[in-house]
């Protein structure tokens, strides 16, 4: 299955390699703004330019997920972004691969990465579709949100012990289209079903849980509340200082305006003019950041808690089982008492024929017979289900150390965007208040002693 | 004159006595003053005493009805000069209400017409985030006056049995008839165009700055949010919980902390707003001047009417009469005529001369009075524009310190090592 390509939009302007059709202009600064955005943190979701190795990633596996283009066919249009690779693993062949892939290809990823480990935590995707519903799937700023939380979940993976040995995972990181397609159209396998079966089932299907794992539930559950509040608090935040930043700009030409007519006050005014002006460039700065900074990684976090969740609820589901197998020893156990002690058990078969001793003796081999099978069936839902709390908590352990040194990072940079806000901010207009030129002279000695 | 003014307990604002220079005032004065006096009479009041609104008062009027209340205002001044002996005690304190500074305020516009008069502050306040404090008055509009301190009692009586009163109607009325002079004093003109434009640029800055600090507070305030959120999420947590909840902590006092700092403001705001009103004070003053010279070249005018008359009248040729009837007058006619004619001419010269003699004096202090106004001016907002950078300054400290505050919280989250050591990874079925 060749991929259709009529024609190719460069939604960048890497034009110099590239034959591009048409450049829209507009989206040009988007592949900059990955390279320069703000949520470098730590190497497992840094954003590496790979032409400046970043002495400090000394992971054995880096992902990097940038260059969104969009691609035009007759049948539809849709979004590519460009996977980077750089591994010195053994099981690659190479150490470094250059792929592309669309949205629907992660969402096949993240299926086969749920079916192989069911038990485990598994990275969340963006959303299929924004949360206001109204955006144009094309809009810059959703395709810079979901190329941002795309990247992250391509480094969660690579720095998951277990889920980053998967075999899907690594066609996924090196397959040319064609045979990235072939393995996409093999067909689900058979436990896939199951499993996707299984999945659907509610977390009422169990009945009770351990403490451990009913605390995970309720965390899972009340920090998607907390986050998502903070999210919510965050956009209102952007908002109003859009609108402020625009009251600056404002402010600056009227005073500008007034420092013509009045020679005296004239260099004071302007002064005056210029530092509103550069607050509202400060203030822009601090907002332009914020979406790299702290929406997107709230939003992963959020996406996260719904991800324990699914995770709770495939662990559930064995839970489930395990206890309708219990369930069915038991009623098997009534049926052979019944028997043993002489009686018929109760049936539809039995009502037309009689109780006789062989028939009896018969009902006892085969309810034997099956009582041994589901007590096997029973010591290997067992099995699972102990290595599926264990996995799912060692997994939340993980988690959590990966969460709090994440979110203590998105504090972090919220509060150092600000200092740095701040503190340049001031040292401007310390330094405009204190120029001889803007003051009358006698005033000068006093009032500067105040100001530093 | 009712005020039922909104305002409530009003600022202490206390005026530092300043030696102003800024050159001698006529006062209407008795004739037969002390001779030491006379010096002090020359200069303004403020330089030998204080002169402070200290207080204000809810008062209500003599009707039961509650919601008929003034506030009234204590004006207390202390002489500080030891050897001015003038009508005034050493210190005395009464109290006026809003009504009576505009009285004050419209006499003196109209007896010290050269003068660009300071202006009284609103009557209300007008932004969402101003509490009801505001601060009444600027005192310093009293320090340069003296004749409405001199007598408590009579006061009242003195300024209006000026007639005043009438003289300001006429001149408001005149305000907006368009008047056209042939040949002003240029200088009037450029006051004039700079008065508006003085006026408009001060609206322009107070209008936007007005929205940017609605906008501002607006964002500050937000961060209550932030505030709750992380106190709430830090109930949840076990490792990061005590690090959350004191950042919490620090992104609510953020939010509160710009009342005070938007209280501060307002104060050099109402300084801009002052300035707004000085200058359409200082376009009344073109106004009048404008008028006094429309008056003397309509004087001008009649004059010139009165000798053609004249000219029919030697000439015995009233003009309707002589073109009725052909009929020319008697020579006694004719002469009582003429007579009567150069009384006019005499009466009208007078006139002009004395309005001339006048208005020339009306310029000289007119411009020297607004000399003194645009050094003030200069003086005066650029001590409020570097005290609002000042302020500005101060309120990135604080940010500065909230947010280094937030800072080290969030260190901290990570410092605790975890509750329980992690349990055995089995691999998957």
């Amino acid at each position: 299955m060749a991929s259709p390509t009529m024609a190719t939009l460069d939604v960048t302007q890497e034009a110099a390699v590239k034959p591009s059709v048409l450049n829209l202009a507009d989206e040009s600064s988007m592949i900059d703004e990955v390279n320069n955005s703000q949520y470098i943190a730590t190497p497992s979701v840094a954003s590496v330019s790979w032409d400046d190795l970043d002495p400090t990633d000394t992971r054995d596996l880096q992902i990097k997920v940038d260059d969104p283009q969009k691609h035009v066919t007759s049948m539809e249009t849709y979004i590519t972004f460009r996977i980077s690779t750089k591994t010195s693993r053994a099981e690659f062949d190479d150490s470094e691969y250059s792929v592309r892939r669309r949205y629907n290809e992660f969402l096949w990823l993240r299926a086969r990465l749920t079916e192989a480990y069911p038990t485990h935590i598994v990275p969340p995707l963006p959303e299929k579709h924004s949360l206001l519903g109204q955006l144009d799937r094309y809009q810059r700023d959703f395709i810079r949100s979901r190329m941002a939380l795309l990247h992250r979940f391509m480094n969660r993976v690579a720095d998951h012990p277990v889920l980053s040995c998967n075999d899907s995972f690594k066609l996924f990181l090196v397959s040319k289209p064609s045979e990235f397609a072939v393995h996409r159209s093999r067909g689900r396998s058979v436990l896939n079903r199951v499993s996707e079966s299984l999945h659907g089932l509610t977390t009422a299907g169990v009945q009770s849980r351990s403490p451990e794992i009913q605390r995970v539930l309720d965390y899972a559950e009340k920090l998607s509340d907390k986050l998502t509040a903070l999210e919510k608090a965050s956009s209102r935040i952007h908002k109003d200082k859009t609108v402020m930043i625009g009251e600056m700009q404002r402010l600056h030409p009227t005073l500008t305006l007034m420092s013509a007519s009045e020679p005296e006050l004239g260099p004071l005014l302007r002064a005056a003019a210029g530092a509103v002006s550069r607050c509202a460039a400060a203030e822009q700065a601090v907002t332009d950041a914020q979406p790299a900074q702290l929406e997107q990684p709230l939003r992963e976090y959020v996406l996260y808690a719904e991800a324990i969740r699914e995770a709770l609820g495939r662990r559930d589901a064995v839970q489930a089982q395990f206890e309708a197998t219990a369930a069915e020893i038991q009623r098997k156990e009534a049926e052979r008492a019944q028997v043993n002690a002489g009686h018929a058990p109760s049936g539809l078969s039995w009502v037309f024929s009689r109780a006789t001793p062989e028939a009896l003796k018969a009902e006892e081999e085969k309810l034997g017979k099956q009582l041994h099978q589901l007590k096997v069936d029973l010591e290997s839902l067992n099995d699972r289900l102990e290595c599926a709390n264990s996995n799912l908590l060692a997994d939340m352990e993980r988690w959590e150390k990966l969460k709090v040194r994440d979110i203590s990072q998105l504090l972090g940079a919220m509060g150092d965007s600000q200092i740095n806000f701040y503190e340049e901010l001031g040292a401007g207009l310390a330094i405009t208040a204190g120029r001889r030129s803007l003051r009358g002279s006698s005033e000068q000695r006093e009032e500067r002693q105040s100001l530093l | 004159m009712d005020d039922h003014d909104a305002e409530e307990n009003g600022i202490s604002n206390n005026l530092p006595p300043e030696a102003n220079g800024t050159g001698a005032l006529e006062t209407p004065q008795p004739p037969g003053a002390d001779a030491a006096e006379k010096d002090f009479k020359k200069e303004p009041l403020c330089t030998v005493m204080e002169i402070s609104v200290s207080e204000s008062e809810r008062r209500y009027n003599g009707s039961m009805n509650l919601t008929e209340y003034y506030t009234a205002y204590l004006i207390e001044t202390r002489v500080t000069e030891p050897t001015f002996g003038g009508a005034l005690s050493r210190q005395g304190a009464l109290w006026r209400r809003y009504s009576e500074f505009e009285t004050l305020a419209g006499y003196l516009g109209e007896a010290y017409p050269y003068v660009v008069t300071p202006p009284l502050p609103e009557k209300r306040a007008s932004h969402v985030w101003q509490k009801l404090a505001t601060d009444p008055f600027d005192s310093e509009f009293i320090d340069r006056r003296r004749v409405g301190l001199e007598d408590e009692r009579d006061w009242k009586e003195i300024v209006t049995g000026t007639g005043y009163l009438e003289k300001v109607e006429r001149q408001l009325k005149s305000l907006n008839a368009t008047i056209r002079v042939k040949k002003g004093d240029s200088r009037f003109d450029e006051l004039l165009t700079y008065g508006r434009e003085l006026e408009t640029h001060l609206s322009n800055v107070l209008r936007s700055r007005a929205r940017l600090t609605d906008a501002t507070y607006a964002v500050r305030r937000q961060h209550a949010n932030y505030g709750r959120v992380l106190s709430q999420w830090s109930a949840v947590e076990t490792q990061m919980g005590d690090g959350l909840q004191r950042a919490g902590h620090y992104m609510d006092a953020h939010a509160a902390s710009i009342d005070t700092f938007v209280e501060e403001e307002e104060v050099y705001i109402d300084q801009l707003k002052e300035y707004m009103y000085y200058a359409a004070a200082l376009q009344a003053v073109c106004h009048k001047y404008t008028m006094r010279q429309y008056q003397l070249e309509r004087l001008d005018d009649t004059l010139s009417q009165l000798s053609q008359r004249r000219e029919n009248a030697l000439q015995g040729k009233p003009s309707l009469m002589w073109r009725l009837l052909g009929s020319v007058d008697t020579d006694e006619v004719r002469e009582m005529k003429v007579a009567d004619i150069d009384q006019q001419v005499a009466d009208t010269e007078q006139q002009i001369r004395q309005h001339t003699e006048q208005l020339s004096e009306f310029v000289e202090k007119a411009l020297e009075d607004v000399q003194r106004f645009h050094s003030r001016k200069v003086k005066d907002l650029r001590e409020t524009i570097v005290n609002y950078m000042k302020l500005q300054i101060r309120i990135c400290k604080k940010g500065l310190q909230t947010w280094r505050h937030f800072r080290d919280c969030v260190d901290s989250l990570e410092g605790q090592p975890p509750p329980v050591p992690p349990p055995q990874e089995i691999g998957s079925p």
